[in-house]
This record gives C-alpha cells, structure tokens and sequence, in this order.
C-alpha cells in the first residue's frame, strides 16, 4: 500500500484530499461528508462523489488530520448518529504548510498567466 | 401529501440495497450522509434524477469503501474478489464459443434496450436544460374540449386577466415562438435561428441564469416592454460572436430591425421546450418591430391572438389541475360578463393546463406511446438474450457438475463455488456490456435521424453519454447475474452426491433448458406477428392516397418579410419568383403557400352561414396561396376554379374576397349539395367587420396532418387577403418522371436571380416530409423487424444447442437403436419431433400472448386488422421453418452417431 509517510516530515497531501481538509476547516465544528460535498460542488462548480470524499475523511483521519466523533443529529430530526469531523491542529499546520509552499511555488509567476490566452 | 413538516428518504429498497454493499460497522453513518445528499439532489433536480444519483453514489460507496480497506479485513475480501474474478475469466476463455455466444446475445439485447432508452431519456426524462426544477413548473395554454391537441393563441388581456384570475401561482409568464434571421455588421453573415417574444419575467419564471447581462427592462406598457433590447442564448452568441462577453452590448439586425444584446443566458439554455432551439429572445416589443403590419392595439385589443403558451412557478401545494381549474375559471368569467378576450371566441374552447414545461404537451401521449413501444420490443430482445445465457450457462454448468463436485469434496465451501460462479457471470457481464456499448453505439446512430411525431429534431442531440453507458452496463451485469442465479439453482450448488449420476444430465436440467428454448420461440412469436403488423402498417400507409401528390415535388423556406417591404411589395416579389421558375423547362408548376401545409398544428380559422348562428360554423386549416399552388401540389379540383392567372395577388380592396374549400368543408357548410352546387355560395368568416367570402372551388380532401382517419377542413384564401405568416413555403413540381431533389441549385440560382438577400433555407422533398408522418409506424416496424430476426436468430441457436446437447448424452441410446435397425428416416423423426415439441409448447403461449399485446399496436396500424389471417398464417410458418432448420443439424449428427464405436464403448 502507498501512502505511507516515508521521511518523518510531514504527511503528503493529495490534491483531493486537501480540498476536503480545506473544506471541513471552513466549515468548522458542524463539518459532515454530505455538507463537505455541497460545499465542494458550489465552491468548484464540479460534481463531487460523496464517497470519495467519505474516504478521504476516512483517511484523513488516520493520518490525525482530523477526528470524527459519532453524535446525534438535531438538526436532521431524526435523531440518527452521525459522523461529525473536526480538523486536528495538524491538520491546520499541513494546511498552512502546503499554502506557503503555494505562495513560493507561485512567487512572480502572474505574468505567465495574463500571456497564456483568456479564461472563460 | 402533507408538506412541511414530514422529510421525504429515498426510496427504502434502494437504502436496504445500499446498506447491503456497506460494512455494517460503516452503514449507518454512511446512510444518513446518502439521504442528506438524496434530499437536495430530489429538490434541485426532481426524483427521477435523484433516483439515478443514489444509484451511482451507492455503487461508488460499495466498492470504494471496501476497496479503500477502512476496515479490517477488507483486504482479504478484495483479494478473493479478484482471484474469483481471474477464475472467470479463464473458464471463459476456456470455451471461447459458448462466451461468444453469450457475449453477443447479451449485447445485442443490452444495446437495443440503451439505444431506447438514451432516446426515452432525451424526450421524456431529461429536465429542460438552463431551467431551474422544470418539473415543478405548470404549462398552460388555451385549447379545444372536441379537437385534441389543438390550441390556440390568447390575447394579452387575457394573460393580464390570468395573472390576477390564478390563485397559488408566484408568477405567470408567457411566450410565443418564430423564426428570424439574425447577423451582426449590417446583414453580414446573417443566420436563420429559433425566437422567442416573451414577457419580461419569462427568465425569472423559468428561473433562467444569465451568463452575462440581464432580461429585457419590463414597462407597464407592453408595447414599450423591452424595446430594442434582445438576450442571445450562449450558443448563439459563442457561434456569433466568438465568446459571450463578445456578443454583450453589440448591435444584432433581427430581420434587418438594429436590436441591442442585453443578456446572454448561462450555456444550456435554449428555450423552455424540447428540443430546445431558441438563440435569441425579444421582448414583448419586438412583436411590433418585427411585424411592421401589427395593429397598433395589439397589446389592447382583447380579440387579438398573441401568446402561445403560458409558463406558471406555482407556489408549494398549488396542483397542476388546480391551476387549469383556476383559469378555466377566468374564462368562463369572460364568457359569462362578454369581455373581449381571445379565449372566448370560439364554444368548444377551454383552458388547459399540463406538468413542466419541455415536450409539447399535444405530442406527449403520442411519444410516450411510441418510446413505450420501442422500449417492450428492446425489453422482449434482452429478455429473449436472458434466456438464451441462461440456456447456455446451465448447459455448461451440466457439463461441470462433474467437476464442481470434485472440488466440492475436497472441502471448497459452498459459498466459495457460488462467488466463483457468479464472478464468471459477472466477467461474462462486462463483455456483454462492453459488445452492448457497441450495439448502443450504433442503435443511437440510427435512432439520431428519427424523428418521433414530427417532434422535430428531437433526437439529433442523442449521444452515448455516461449516463446511458451505465444503463448498459447495469443490465448487462443484472441479466448476466439473473441467468447466474438460474444456473446455480440448476446445478444443485454441486453436491457430492451428483458425483455418481455425473455424466448423464437430470432429467429436470433437460426440461428447464428445453423450457428456456421454448421460452425464446414464444417470445419471438410475439416479435414476428408485431413486425408483420407493422410492415403491413407502414407499406399501407406509403400506399395512401394523400389527396395530393407528394412525388416529384421539392419544397424551400424563404422569408421575403422585410420592414422596409409592404404587403403588396411582397405580392410582387413572389409574382416575380414564380413566373421565374415556371419559365424554367425543368419545371411544371411553382406556388408558395402559408403556413406550411403539412404539420400537426394548424392557423385555423372559421367560416359559417351568412347571418347564420355562429356555432353552425366550422374550423378548418387556415392556407394562404401565391401562384398555382394547388396544381403544384397536384390537388384535384372538384368544381370551380382555383386562384390563376394572377388571381392570388388581388386583396380584398380590389375583388371580392374568395375562397376554396376542400369537399369535407363544403359537406359540412351545405350538407346537401353537390361540390358544383356549392361553388358561387357566399359565406361569414365571422371576424366581426370583415367582409362575406364566395367559394370559387372545391377541392378534395388533404390529409395535411398524417395518415389519420380525420382529415381536416381546408379553407385555401389567395396570399393578397388575409393573414399570412412570415415564412413563405414553396412547392416546385419537376416535369414528369425528374428528380425533385435535383431542382435545388435551379430554385437557389432563380431566387438568388430575383433577389440575392433572399435566404433559402430548409430545402427537401414533399416525399420526405409525407414519409416523415409516419415516421412513429416507420421507425416501430424497422427496429420490430430486426429484433424479430435477431430474436428468432437467438430461438434457433437455442433449439439447436438443447437438441445438440440431447443427442450428444444420448448417443448410447441412439447407437442401440440404430444397431436394432432404426433407418435413418427414423432417427432423423425423433430429434426432428424433439424440435417441433419445443417449437410448439413455445408458440402456443407465445401465440397468446401476442393476441393479448396487438391491442397496444392497434392505435398503430392502419389498413390491417390486428388479428389479420395472413399475417398470424405466415409468422405461424415462419416459426416452425425457423425451428425445423435449427433441429436438422442436431438431427444428421444422430443419423451418424457410430454404432460400432458407441456399443463398444459401453462394453
């Protein structure tokens, strides 16, 4: 199996799985797969699958980007348990630390995008 | 159903399923987030996609959550998984034959019931693009209690009159429909498209995103509602202008009228109906521009006919029969207090009101009929593929048994042997959707040039897209499985005890396949006599007099309606083209006609006694002529004369207003006379100040709409008197015996000679167009022909594989005999009336169930009765030929069965 954090430094993020982290930040404490998804497809404007993001929850949480905690729903009234997620203080540094590496990877770089051609 | 409060969940068997595919560990968390998603897909998209949804993502959930390994365990499952799926593959492989055949049926049955279903989708299921929650929305417009499908236009007093009359409706919006030529830079270019003239809160309605820009500015004066102002679809302004934002703000010539571009609407958008056309929308202003000849009270008069169909967003808990109520409501109110109102004019008249927009609402039975019909045929197909794998696969698993019990006794569990038989099938499956995608591909090839009722281009969109692949592959995989489960009920799950009797076949293995055989004639029956009914149909219906002579006959659009053009200027244009093309020799008669004649939906107007009581009138198709359009169309004259010699260009200033009518009208106006004796009667067109018309001719009955029992009434007005529409048809008749079709350059060329800013667009032949009224029975017969063909194909492989199978385990016994001193005559009899047995205790039911089906084709046949002698005689034959050929081969295999070798054998 891959996915296995060879150098001790921090966990590698897919692009994926960053949008969902991303995501469940903004989202906060009430942070659940459905809600994840809707916000996904209205941020990006494409179809998500809502099983790719439960997994990525899944996985996320192994890795103790987040933690999730079966409670009831009130809002649903239907008093079901549901899967609630939150993400770690790790899980905010990975997130920190993949935007600055953004931020450098992006330094200097808007020239090359004003030449490449409009964007609809 | 109670609103509000209660929370719709997906359907439960769907959950239950869902459930199933889940890790119980996982399920209920995973539920919940499912019904959640379900509930706001069902609410933005309607239920039928929501269904479609919980479907995939339940699917996506099964696999994907097992597949991720969340679980402990989950690695041993998918490892097994895999290796059982290797297993099937390579006992596939192993008899390359029986897979093929499998495979191919499957296929065949799997793309025919896609290809279907892609076109069902396309015309029924799929919501109206660029329309927010279509299904929710409630079309109204006016029409007849005593014509069906019939409607007519209503005025704007009486959408003023509705909006205030209609309870439970947030909004109320209207449009009608035409056709423009479009162009930037001063006619450059120019482009015929689909209109639309709608009321400034159409969009809104509809719920209508713009891509840029806005709807045209509302003015409490109609006429002045959007003046100037036009919205482009993104379509058409990507086509156009290169780019959305490089339509926006530009100047557009519609009809050669300067209009501004103030909204482009979000991609997808292309009018409320199915298929959506529209690329550009005015508003209610554009009315007058365009129709320099509009009366100045066009929004004031309460007579005049404007709208064509109405759109309402009706608040929650308001029913679409509740809103037609409430309308009908309002009419009677005008009838009852004589309001001037369009709706009022004619007795039989009455609101009528129908769920969603899209599909127009006169073709929806009609299509449905016929998608429904298609779909039992390609059903019967896949049922009859069904059949035969499960034909095959317990023959193979006969062949096996001896094998299953063998690994069944050295301990491989129960279980085991059944994942291993269904991962087969499942494998088996995957090529049958894969060689079905194929099929598909095809079939939706075919079904992309049909046109269904007339409904336009209704399939020229259809397209293999992801959605209809997953329907293949679904009932690939559900077929393949079904016939697993038979197999595996069939070979008794492979008990040791089967070891013994291992290499002689059960007796009731035997009778279920032979069964299975008799199954596929019986359903092949039903396909036969359907396909022949339909032949019959549709060679009737090429056979049918028409009234007039659609051979030999090419019709052109052109639109000479200019602004700077009057009526009269008109007159003279399409004088000028039809001695033009009439001075060609290659051409016998030339004339131009409006609105087209052959169509489903008619301008009608009325005429009745003079002075006589207006419910003594009748309604007829309204045709306005130029030229001689009549002896172009080749119409016998029963009496009197047509419009000659010029005749047509006369307004009613200059003449007395004249008219001919075709025989059932003038029967209907004069129930005892003679066509001779009706010609110089004078009648009321009951339009209030307009002058009586005298009827100059009879003709003879038209069948404009199809081959339908009723032909209408036609009252044919020269083009100088009355209201014609914008597009000018034109029939040319080539001399005797030419191609019509190879008159096209010789019409552009002598258009373009008379004028050369004239477009001609939508050039055919009439034949075409004729064959296209049928084009439901058409379409129905040629895909019953060959499911029929395909389905007796499948009958006979599997008479052939049962009787093979019965010869090969009985070879001892066939050896004996012949040894005793059965002639080959003989031997041959026995697998032959082995054959026949299967073949009848098919037919017999098949039979049955065919007489029962006919009375869902009887609406679709014409000039042959459902249970017509010939054709039931000739299917009966065709059935037993088709089984007596497929039981010869097993049969000479008996006759040279060894004797010598097989006694031996045994000894």
């Amino acid at each position: 199996m891959g996915g296995r954090d060879g150098h001790g430094g921090r966990e590698a993020l897919g692009e994926f799985e960053h949008h969902v982290l991303l995501v469940a930040l903004r989202l906060g404490d009430g942070a659940f797969t459905a809600l994840i998804v809707e916000e996904l497809e209205a941020r990006t404007g494409r179809s998500v699958a809502a099983a790719a993001v439960y997994i990525a929850l899944r996985r996320l949480e192994k890795k103790g980007l987040v933690t999730s905690e079966l409670r009831m729903d009130d809002s649903a009234g239907t008093n079901r348990e549901r899967r609630f997620v939150g993400v770690t203080p790790a899980g905010v540094q990975v997130l920190a630390a993949a935007r600055d590496d953004f931020q450098r990877l992006w330094e200097g770089m808007e020239p090359a995008l004003d030449s490449s051609g409009e964007r609809g | 159903m109670p609103r509000g409060g209660e929370r719709p969940n997906p359907p439960a068997l769907l959950r239950w399923l869902t459930g199933k595919g889940i890790p119980r560990e996982e399920r209920e968390s995973v539920l919940v987030e499912m019904d959640h998603l379900w509930r706001s897909r069902r609410h933005r998209q309607g239920p039928l996609r929501a269904w479609f949804w919980y479907l995939g993502t339940a699917l996506g959930f099964a696999v994907r959550v097992r597949g991720a390994g969340i679980l402990g365990g989950a690695g041993r499952w998918t490892r097994d998984a895999v290796a059982d799926l290797r297993y099937g593959a390579r006992v596939l492989a192993r008899r390359p034959g029986y897979a093929a055949a499998a495979v191919l049926t499957l296929g065949l049955g799997v793309g025919g019931l896609t290809s279907v279903y892609a076109a069902a989708d396309r015309v029924l299921l799929r919501p109206v693009p660029g329309v927010e929650a279509p299904h929710e929305l409630i079309t109204l417009r006016l029409g007849s209690s005593e014509m069906e499908g019939a409607w007519w236009t209503l005025s704007h007093a009486d959408l003023e009159a509705l909006r205030v009359g209609v309870a439970g409706v947030r909004s109320l919006d209207a449009r009608t429909a035409l056709e423009v030529n479009v162009s930037f830079d001063q006619g450059a270019g120019a482009r015929r498209t689909r209109a639309a003239v709608v009321t400034p809160g159409w969009f809104e309605t509809l719920g209508v995103r713009f891509a840029a820009g806005r709807a045209p500015v509302a003015s409490p004066d109609p006429a002045a509602s959007g003046a100037g102002e036009v919205v482009l679809s993104s379509e058409l302004a990507r086509a156009m202008a290169g780019s959305v934002a490089g339509a926006l703000g530009r100047t557009v010539e519609v009809d050669g009228v300067a209009h501004t571009v103030v909204g482009v609407t979000g991609p997808g958008f292309q009018g409320a109906e199915l298929p959506g056309e529209t690329g550009i929308w005015l508003g209610p202003a554009g009315l007058l521009a365009l129709d320099p000849s509009a009366p100045d009270g066009l929004f004031q008069e309460g007579y005049q006919g404007i709208w064509q169909l109405l759109v309402a967003r009706p608040v929650p808990g308001q029913t679409v029969a509740g809103v037609a109520a409430a309308a009908e409501r309002v009419r009677e109110r005008a009838v009852e207090q004589q309001l001037p109102s369009a709706a009022v004019m004619v007795a039989h008249f009455e609101m009528q009101a129908f769920p969603g927009v899209g599909l127009d609402p006169s073709l929806r039975s009609g299509v449905r009929r016929t998608v429904a019909l298609l779909a039992a045929g390609a059903a019967f197909l896949l049922l009859l593929a069904g059949a035969n794998v499960a034909n095959l696969a317990i023959t193979h698993a006969a062949s096996r048994r001896g094998a299953t019990s063998v690994r069944r006794a050295l301990g491989a569990g129960r279980g085991r042997l059944l994942r291993q038989l269904l991962a087969e099938h499942l494998v088996m499956g995957a090529g049958g959707a894969l060689a079905g995608l194929a099929f598909a591909w095809v079939g939706i090839g075919l079904l992309r040039d049909v046109r269904l009722q007339e409904y336009g281009a209704a399939l020229t969109g259809l397209a293999l897209d992801p959605r209809v692949a997953g329907v293949a592959v679904l009932l690939a995989l559900g077929t393949s499985l079904l016939a697993a489960a038979g197999a595996a009920a069939a070979s008794g799950g492979g008990n040791p005890e089967a070891l013994r009797g291992a290499r002689s076949g059960t007796r009731s293995g035997h009778r279920l396949r032979a069964g299975l055989a008799a199954l596929q004639i019986g359903l092949s029956a039903v396909l036969v006599v359907g396909a022949g009914l339909l032949g019959r149909t549709v060679a009737n219906l090429r056979g049918l007099d028409l009234g007039f002579r659609p051979d030999g006959v090419l019709a052109v659009d052109l639109d000479p309606s200019r602004v700077d053009r009057d009526a009269g200027e008109v007159s003279a244009l399409l004088a000028r083209l039809v001695s033009a093309l009439e001075a060609r020799p290659e051409v016998a008669a030339a004339g131009f006609a409006s609105p087209e004649p052959l169509r489903t939906s008619f301008l009608t107007s009325w005429l009745g006694p003079l002075g006589g009581d207006p419910d003594d009138g009748i309604l007829g198709a309204h045709l306005q002529v130029a030229g001689p359009f009549l002896e172009a169309m080749g119409v016998p004259l029963l009496a009197g004369r047509a419009f000659g010699e010029g005749r047509w260009m006369r307004s009613g200033d200059d003449g007395e207003p004249e008219v001919v009518v075709n025989r059932s009208a003038a029967r209907e106006l004069f129930p005892d006379r003679t066509p001779a004796q009706v010609v110089g009667e004078v009648v009321s067109t009951g339009r209030g100040d307009a002058p009586p018309v005298r009827i100059v001719g009879v003709m003879e009955d038209l069948a404009l709409t199809g081959p339908r029992p009723d032909r209408p009434h036609v009252f044919v007005r020269p083009w100088g008197q009355g209201y014609a529409d914008q597009v000018a048809v034109g029939w040319v008749r080539a001399r005797e015996g030419a191609d019509p079709a190879a008159l096209a350059p010789l019409v552009r060329e002598v258009v373009a000679g008379v004028d050369p800013t004239l477009p001609v667009f939508d050039v055919r032949t009439v034949r075409t167009q004729a064959d296209r009224m049928f084009a439901d029975e058409r379409v129905l017969a040629g895909l019953g022909t060959v499911v029929s063909l395909l389905g007796l194909l499948v009958a006979a492989v599997g008479i052939h594989g049962v009787l093979g199978y019965t010869v090969q385990e009985r070879r001892r016994e066939i050896g004996v005999r012949a040894a005793l001193g059965a002639d080959t005559s003989e031997l041959l009899g026995r697998v032959l009336a082995g054959g026949l047995g299967i073949a009848l205790a098919g037919m017999l039911p098949g039979l049955m169930g065919a007489w029962g089906l006919t009375r869902f084709l009887e609406s679709r046949l014409y000039g042959v009765a459902a249970l017509d002698p010939w054709t039931w005689g000739v299917g009966t034959v065709v059935l037993v030929g088709v089984a007596l050929l497929a039981s010869l081969l097993p049969a000479l295999r008996a006759t040279r069965v060894p004797v010598v070798e097989v006694l031996r054998a045994e000894g």
